[in-house]
């Protein structure tokens, strides 16, 4: 449980010449689910980002199972076993249901075996294979994007506000769906602007303030100090 | 009814082929997002390869078809796609179409060259199996047509299944919608979009090869344009669906066909005659007014890359004063000809300028200017000379100029009515084919036209004779006919136009402009009617090409319906004047001048060198000047994707340093004013001046740069690491902070101990 799988090591990064993460250190362990919480604009999307393989580093290193994977595209972490679910709707919306899932064969896995598992957590989805993506729901959208997780056997599974503009009732399905993939012994990182569903899950948690992480701990300690990282107090002090 | 079951026939095997190259077209937009403009040309390419490897060097036709088609155009597709598409990403609408127009120049501007440049050999190509036919409901049909159809049928299921059933076509769709989000799922968007431009290249070759028969003697402008008649069926499919394509495509050949059988090849009709060739832009119209209406764009705009700065009015008004100057200086010290090619060239601009409006700051798009140049043209030259001949009129009137402008900003509005509720892409489109109809069925029109409007009876002559001569102005006593005299009157309206230009685009009204081009959805949550906004941008816009045009043909006295009505002058003013900039006024003048300079005065230049030293003649003309005059134009649009801001921006950008140096700037015109006033008196020769104003234009940047490198580096600190608004933003505020700030003020005095906190 302690061996790392994923780490960030004083790890800058940003936009054209702004940088956004000042020296990010960050550890998730195989096994665990760890959650990245903490204000708008404190860099916790870009440290997904980083870790996908979309944003490049300035400086420091990431290792994916010890082996530094700084500077890998972002298509060759995913067959390395990096599942990153983006903000909003991590689904193609001119392709069917059935193409976006097709979409996670890249693995050599077979469409079908893919679908099955799909549809097995998800029969809403079954219904609507045909379906362009795009025209469905924010949730059934949402359902398709963490098929991918589910269906892909990821070493490592990135969330990135899985919950954005979703009632909560959905995102407390979507959770337990992580909370069992968890189970399944694969390592989440997932971050969240809405602390409290995301704590249940979490074993650990870590709380990110000016693109630097002020606090990692578990979820107890750390929803009591929330609060106030979230009024802008003395969290970074 | 025999007559009907032969047409038909026909028709489905040309709109087999027609089905052939909009597929190709279709297969590259919906894996790419960019229209391949270049398409024709690709075809266009891959029929002269065809024909050079058949029948200049005997090659046997299943190989060399198999070469063309499976080796050739697919490189071509592929060698686009890595040095020109790639570039495109994150850039607007406009790039994204004026990249291929360029591609599409340069490949016929190419092809051209390479074997057309030479002599005039007539290249004939040959049917596959020549003309053996078989009989199909009574009309002979070739075996050349039946592989036609045969092959469509086979492309349109392997089309179907690789799109659809094959991982590689979902992936190439997929990169179309979310590049990022792809890579995420572990495919690779570079090889999805390397695969797809393949196809469309090989489709396209295809085409090209199966078409080129039909015209007899092959025309590179002419095969080009009957490949551009698939778009009409790419746009039945709404760029995206490949059976609606091919049912394009058949209604496309069929009504080419059907309109050869009931106006009997032409002849029943002679005022509509051309309207053959004019009939698939026709139908492109009939096809955008069935289009559903565009879904409402957020802010995509804002990521992308071209940034236009606006002067101040003021500015303007210097610049414009600065420009009239200039020219008028200048032009004392040129010979004749030398007038004439920078009036061409202020012509030009002034045409130009009508993009600014348009595409700069409305972001739509207008690929026929030089068709309202023809329609004011012969606005004013019916209300002016008419019937009666040049004799009766020697200047041209206001009320003249006046009425074309109205008739051209009328026909523009109604022209941009059907494709204004659509992207901008169709609205391009729409205007290209306006441009493809006007041109046939009133440009080349030789009947003349007689109405009896209320008992008021009169003829509307086009270009009856092949030609329009039109008389220039002769107003407040100045006559400018004097080349000279004509080349300052275009300076001043151009000068005229550009400050009225940038006032609207200051006003009020400019910025609910700019603010429709950024996001269209959020103008209409304000309450904006986009539509009118639009159609009043268009009409304005339409109304400057015409004066612009005009001015035009009055530059060229007379005008005759062959130049540069057919498309390929528009679609090369648009992407010169987006290359210079087409969200600044000067873009525009930049645009005429190397236009200008391009297609007139290089070529000349090398032919001159060329006569000058015969043994090196081969070098000047034969490469240099082909070279400059066939490609050239089109290589700087290919250059656009780096640089997607324009040419006008980087020298602007060059100079902008002179601001913080008056004297140094003070001294530089003082010189250049010095150098013209001893070139004025004969003392040095014009060469040498012109020479010296150049280089100094060219090293005043790098000279500055190299001066002041020390203090630019500090300027881009403070820009990109140390930027005072972003103090405290990415980061806590911290006491060295303050210090920075009372530095970077001015401001010195006691220092106040203040907690981090209370800051």
């Amino acid at each position: 449980m302690t061996e790392p799988i994923l780490e960030l090591i004083d790890v800058r990064a940003g936009y054209g010449s702004i940088e956004v993460l000042h020296g990010v250190t960050l550890t998730v362990r195989r096994g665990e689910v760890l959650a990245l919480l903490g204000p708008n604009g404190g860099g916790k999307s870009t440290s997904l980002k980083v870790c996908g393989g979309l944003v490049d580093l300035m400086s420091g290193d990431i290792r994916l199972a010890g082996r530094s994977v700084a500077g890998v595209s972002a298509d060759k972490l995913a067959r390395l076993g990096l599942c990153t679910i983006p903000e909003g709707k991590g689904v193609f919306p001119n392709l069917t249901v059935r193409e976006n899932l097709m979409m996670c064969t890249h693995g050599g896995a077979k469409l079908g075996d893919i679908e099955a598992i799909a549809y097995e957590r998800f029969p809403r989805l079954s219904d609507r294979r045909s379906q362009l993506a795009g025209t469905m729901s924010g949730g059934e959208q949402q359902m398709l994007a963490m098929s991918r997780a589910l269906a892909t056997d990821p070493a490592v599974l990135l969330l990135d506000e899985l919950s954005m503009g979703l009632a909560p009732l959905i995102v407390g399905r979507l959770y337990e769906i992580v909370a069992q993939v968890a189970q399944s012994g694969v390592s989440v990182l997932v971050v969240e602007q809405f602390a409290r569903t995301v704590l249940g899950i979490a074993d650990r948690a870590a709380i990110m303030l000016s693109g630097r992480i002020t606090r990692v701990g578990p979820p107890g300690e750390i929803a009591d100090e929330l609060s106030s990282a979230y009024l802008g107090g003395k969290g970074h002090q | 009814m025999q007559d009907f079951l032969a047409y038909t026939v026909l028709g489905i095997c040309l709109g087999s082929i027609y089905a052939i190259a909009a597929a190709g077209l279709v297969v590259t937009y919906s894996t790419s997002g960019v229209f391949n403009f270049a398409h024709g040309a690709v075809a266009t390419a891959s029929a002269l390869v065809y024909w050079q490897l058949r029948f200049d060097w005997h090659v046997p036709a299943l190989i060399a078809i198999l070469l063309t088609v499976g080796v050739v155009a697919p490189l071509l597709g592929v060698l686009l796609e890595v040095v020109v598409i790639r570039g495109l990403r994150g850039t607007s609408e406009v790039t994204r179409l004026v990249t291929p127009i360029a591609v599409l120049l340069a490949v016929t501007g190419g092809s051209t060259w390479l074997w057309f440049s030479n002599n005039t050999r007539a290249i004939v190509p040959k049917k596959f199996f020549g003309e053996n036919n078989v009989k199909i409901l009574g009309q002979a049909v070739y075996y050349h047509q039946l592989i036609g159809v045969g092959l469509s049928i086979v492309i349109a299921a392997a089309l179907y299944v690789l799109l659809f059933r094959t991982r590689t076509g979902v992936t190439m769709r997929a990169t179309v919608d979310d590049r990022s989000l792809l890579m995420l799922n572990g495919g690779r968007p570079d090889r999805a979009s390397l695969a797809s431009w393949a196809i469309g290249a090989s489709l396209a070759g295809l085409a090209g090869v199966l078409l080129s028969p039909v015209q007899g003697a092959l025309q590179i402008y002419a095969l080009t344009l009957l490949v551009f008649d698939a778009y009409t069926a790419a746009i039945g499919g709404r760029l995206r669906s490949v059976p609606m394509t091919y049912v394009g495509a058949m209604v496309l050949g069929l009504s080419r066909l059907y309109f050869d059988w009931i106006s009997n090849a032409g002849q029943r009709w002679l005022a509509l005659r051309n309207l053959r060739n004019a009939l698939p832009a026709v139908l492109l119209f009939v096809a955008l007014l069935l289009l559903p209406q565009d879904r409402l764009r957020g802010a995509i705009i804002s990521r992308t890359r071209e940034r236009f700065h606006v002067p101040s009015i003021r500015q303007a008004v210097a610049w414009g004063g600065v420009l009239i100057a200039v020219v008028y200086m200048i032009q004392t010290l040129m010979s004749g000809s030398a007038v004439i090619s920078l009036a061409n060239a202020m012509a030009l601009s002034l045409m130009a300028i009508s993009l600014v409006l348009l595409t700069g700051y409305a972001g739509e798009i207008n690929l026929a200017i030089f068709t309202f140049a023809g329609i004011a043209l012969i606005a004013a030259w019916q209300f002016d000379v008419g019937p009666r001949g040049l004799a009766t009129k020697t200047s041209l009137s206001v009320p003249a100029i006046l009425m074309a402008i109205c008739v051209c900003a009328i026909v523009g509005g109604l022209i941009a009515l059907p494709a204004l509720r659509l992207r901008g892409l169709y609205l391009g489109l729409a205007t290209f084919a306006f441009g493809i109809i006007v041109n046939q069925l009133v440009i080349l029109q030789t009947q003349a036209l007689h109405a009896n409007i209320l008992g008021f009876k009169f003829t509307v002559n086009f270009f009856s004779t092949g030609s329009l001569t039109m008389p220039r102005p002769h107003w407040f006593g100045i006559n400018f006919g004097d080349q000279r005299n004509f080349l300052m009157l275009m300076t001043v309206m151009f000068a005229i136009i550009g400050v009225g230009l940038i006032a609207l685009r200051r006003s009020a009204y400019g910025r609910m402009v700019v603010a429709m081009k950024d996001s269209p959805a959020a103008c209409a949550t304000l309450g904006l009617n986009i539509t009118r906004l639009k159609l009043g941008v268009f009409m304005l816009s339409s109304g400057i090409a015409g004066l612009g045009g005009l001015m035009w043909a009055g530059q060229g006295r007379t005008v005759a319906n062959n130049t540069g009505f057919d498309g390929f002058a528009s679609l090369t003013l648009f992407m010169i004047a987006v290359v210079g900039g087409i969200g600044y006024v000067s873009g525009a003048l930049l645009a005429g001048i190397f236009l200008s300079l391009l297609s007139v005065v290089m070529p000349n230049i090398w032919l001159k060198l060329g006569h000058d030293y015969p043994s090196l003649h081969w070098l000047f003309v034969s490469v240099i000047g082909n070279f400059t005059k066939f490609v050239g134009p089109a290589l700087i649009g290919i250059g656009l994707g780096k640089n997607p801001s324009g040419i006008a921006q980087q020298i602007m950008d060059g100079f902008r340093p002179l601001r913080k140096t008056p004297a140094a700037t003070g001294a530089w015109v003082a010189g250049l004013v010095g150098l013209w006033v001893l070139a004025w008196r004969g003392v040095i020769g014009n060469w040498t001046f012109a020479l010296t104003v150049i280089a100094s234009v060219v090293l005043i940047p790098l000279l500055i740069k190299s001066l002041f490198a020390e203090r630019f580096a500090g300027d881009a600190r403070a820009r990109h690491g140390e930027d005072l608004d972003l103090i405290g933003l990415d980061r806590p505020f911290r006491r060295s902070d303050r210090a920075t700030f009372d530095n970077a003020l001015g401001i010195v005095g006691p220092q106040v101990e203040v907690a981090d906190g209370a800051s």
